[in-house]
């Protein structure tokens, strides 16, 4: 036997000596004890195993009914969110579509289909060498040819027109793309429109995009070149050279605007007349332009800048020719030039911006309804309009310069000599008219709404076609904020001051589309009618005609 | 529980079994005195002559009323009650509070033919708790059932829910301890090397 196998058995015997035998007492005991409370003990561990069994299955499960549960609230939560979404966009969209049923879109017409349903004719357009050329884009906006520039329109898409700058430089102010494109392209760099204005410089292989108002995108073999080009904004482009995005100073941007500020169409005269007058005029533009800067610098406007207007833009702009270049401005251009409303200031306020008050230069009509295209007819015999032309044989309109805004019948801009000399005599003077159009336009624009009202309304008080627009002007502003109760307070304020203002037919077009704004359709339908039978050959009666046709009305 | 006749011993059994899953007083009972003997038995080999013995055995049987529902019969009904024993006793040679106050050993020699044997062997299994104390319980457990109960390995490894290999090393392990232990002890040494030399 081994050591360990001894050792066991010493252990083992040391172990049976000891006393193992049960104490009968104890024995007792212990029977007892687990006879009594055994039973017991047992079946609370049956019924302890039965709870934990049946935990094993109800805990898991309904965890997971809770888990599902969660699961699915959270689900619908995002299904409602989805829900309210969806019928946030399919309200919308339905809004949308009722909008777009509404009559103003009647009468603005889906831009898709606008686009399509006006066709532009392309072509080849030259800079005249004497000045700018004017490229009318069929309502969608204008371009403006420097001198010497030369570019193509390819409208072969009338969704997508393209215009080719060869040479020069072309000024865009896109109106109403409708849903369309508007592409400027140049040595390879493509500018697509957002809207609004900006021009396009070509010198060889170079080109120099500035925007003033909006933003343009400049692309190059397709891809764009840089971010987007925005108001305020220079790009200069150049082959092998990074693009370089400069900002434009104030000056720069009044320019801008400026080259597509609206363009008087000259009545039909004799052509000696006609370069009579255009020297005269010229000569007329580069005065004024000299005075606007004066009053510019002594403006107490904060806003306004004193802009150097350069005579030589100034003696280029021309006005808008009939010429076969097809610059004409739109029908309703035509219109305003035919029609008896000797001075019909509602493109005159442009006019006079542009050549006037050098901080008027930046007010692009924005108005709904306001034609931009309206522009002034030019005529010597013309009342006092924006500009009077020197060649004009009235004198009155020396003595019709109107130092206050607040002087009932007073000729609104005097010629030269007069101003010239009015500014001698009188430093600090009233604003006219027109500066307190142009004041309030740039006002609206920055968003000083209040300001820009007051002085619409301080315009209204004065005499003259500037003032009848002034009311317009500010009727337009709140129809296009969606004002209507404030568009016909500024109607009813036109009416009460000029009753029998030359404006009636702009003023009858903002009624109808007031009306149509608070969806009173048969006060619509009245206004729709009266305007065409009272002016049949108006935009705004054209306009509404095809309302009417909508509603399965005759005009 | 009476045997049916014609029934086998396994039915016997099975029967037996479910009386005890059922919590029947008379099995129970039954149970009680067949595993007592055993139980303290265990109980004083592997925790040694102590005061607290009959708590025990409470203890044990209680807990085997507890886990009876549970038990499958996969394994005999002694050895489950063993491995309940076995789980208390490793848990009263933590030492409490008390049986450090007390100390761990309070059995009496009996008395027999030979009182001064008798109370030998007591001191030398006394120092052999001492001397296994300072060890895991589940080697102590291990090598006192092998030991003192005098139960073979595999039974022990079953007892214990160990496999054998285990209870193997934790048997040598335990010897070798005690071997250590026996140096510096000459009631240890006699046991551990037979005494060779007579004591003084």
């Amino acid at each position: 036997m081994s050591g360990p196998d001894r050792m066991r058995e010493r252990l083992r015997e040391l172990g049976r000596s000891a006393d193992r035998e049960l104490a009968p007492e104890l024995d007792a005991r212990i029977v007892e004890h687990v006879r009594l409370h055994g039973p017991k003990v047992v079946r609370r561990s049956r019924q302890r195993r039965a709870v934990l069994r049946a935990s094993a299955v109800v805990v898991p499960f309904a965890l997971g009914v809770f888990g599902w549960r969660a699961w699915e609230g959270s689900e619908r939560g995002e299904q409602s969110q989805r829900a309210r979404a969806t019928s946030v966009e399919s309200t919308g969209a339905a809004r949308v579509e009722e909008r777009a049923r509404t009559p103003l879109d009647a009468l603005a017409q889906t831009p898709t289909s606008q686009c399509a349903q006006r066709s532009v004719e392309s072509s080849t357009f030259v800079g005249s060498a004497s000045g700018r050329r004017v490229l009318d884009l069929a309502d969608r906006g204008r371009a403006v040819l420097e001198r010497d520039a030369e570019a193509k329109l390819d409208a072969s898409d009338p969704c997508r027109l393209a215009l080719q700058l060869e040479r020069g430089r072309v000024t865009v102010h896109a109106k109403n793309l409708m849903g369309g494109e508007l592409h400027v392209k140049a040595a390879g760099a493509d500018v697509v429109v957002h809207g609004t204005t900006f021009a396009v410089e070509r010198v060889a292989d170079d080109v120099t995009v500035a925007v003033a108002e909006g933003a343009v995108a400049v692309e190059r073999e397709g891809r764009a070149v840089a971010p987007l080009v925005r108001g305020g904004q220079r790009l200069q482009v150049a082959i092998k050279q990074a693009p370089v995005l400069l900002a434009l100073s104030e000056a720069e941007t009044l320019q801008l605007r400026a080259a597509v500020e609206e363009i008087v169409v000259p009545q039909p005269r004799a052509a000696a007349d006609e370069a009579a007058s255009h020297a005269t005029l010229e000569e007329s533009v580069a005065a004024r332009t000299q005075d606007a800067v004066g009053r510019a610098r002594r403006s107490r406007s904060a806003s306004e800048r004193s802009v150097r207007f350069r005579a030589s833009q100034a003696r280029s702009v021309r006005f808008g020719t009939r010429d076969d270049s097809g610059s004409d401005a739109s029908s309703e251009d035509s219109e305003s030039a035919r029609s008896d409303g000797a001075a019909r200031a509602i493109g005159s306020s442009a006019w006079q911006r542009a050549l006037a008050d050098s901080s008027s230069i930046s007010q692009p009509a924005a108005a709904p309804g306001e034609s931009s295209n309206a522009s002034t007819s030019v005529r010597p015999s013309a009342e006092p309009a924006a500009v009077s032309s020197p060649a004009s044989p009235r004198e009155p309109s020396r003595s019709e310069a109107a130092p206050s805004a607040e002087a009932s019948a007073r000729p609104e801009v005097a010629t030269p000599a007069a101003l010239a000399s009015r500014d001698a005599e009188t430093p600090a003077r009233a604003e006219t008219a027109s500066e307190l159009v142009a004041r309030a336009d740039a006002l609206w624009r920055r968003g000083s709404r209040d300001d820009a009202r007051t002085l619409y309304r301080r315009a209204g008080t004065a005499s003259g076609p500037t003032a009848q627009a002034a009311w317009l002007a500010l009727a337009r502003r709140e129809l296009a904020a969606g004002r209507a109760s404030a568009a016909r307070a500024a109607l009813d304020g036109y009416s009460a001051r000029f009753p029998s203002g030359a404006l009636s037919e702009e003023a009858a077009g903002i009624e109808f589309r007031i009306a149509l704004l608070e969806h009173d359709d048969a006060l619509a339908e009245r206004l729709a009618k009266r305007l065409c039978e009272r002016h049949p050959n108006s935009p705004a009666a054209q306009a509404a005609a095809r309302w009417l046709r909508t509603r399965g009305r005759t005009p | 529980m009476p045997e049916r006749a014609g029934e086998s011993s396994a039915t016997v059994e099975d029967r037996q079994l479910a009386a005890l899953r059922r919590g029947e007083p008379a099995a129970l009972e039954r149970l009680a005195r067949a595993e007592a003997p055993r139980v303290r038995g265990l109980l004083h080999s592997l925790l040694g002559p102590r005061a607290d013995v009959e708590d025990l055995m409470q203890t044990v049987f209680l807990e085997t009323c507890r886990a009876l529902p549970s038990f499958r019969g996969e394994s005999a009904v002694s050895t489950f009650v063993a491995g309940i024993c076995i789980r208390v006793a490793r848990r009263a040679m933590r030492p409490s509070a008390w049986t450090r106050r007390r100390g761990e050993f309070q059995g009496e020699p009996r008395a027999k033919d030979n009182p001064e044997r008798s109370a030998e062997q007591s001191e030398q299994l006394r120092r052999v708790h001492v001397a296994l104390s300072r060890l895991s319980s589940k080697k102590r457990v291990a090598f006192l059932l092998w030991s003192l109960e005098g139960m073979d390995v595999r039974s022990i490894a079953e007892v214990m829910n160990a496999s054998v290999p285990a209870t193997k090393s934790r048997i040598l392990y335990a010897q070798r301890e005690l071997r250590s232990r026996a140096a510096r002890d000459p009631y240890l040494r006699e046991l551990v090397d037979g005494g060779g030399d007579e004591r003084a």
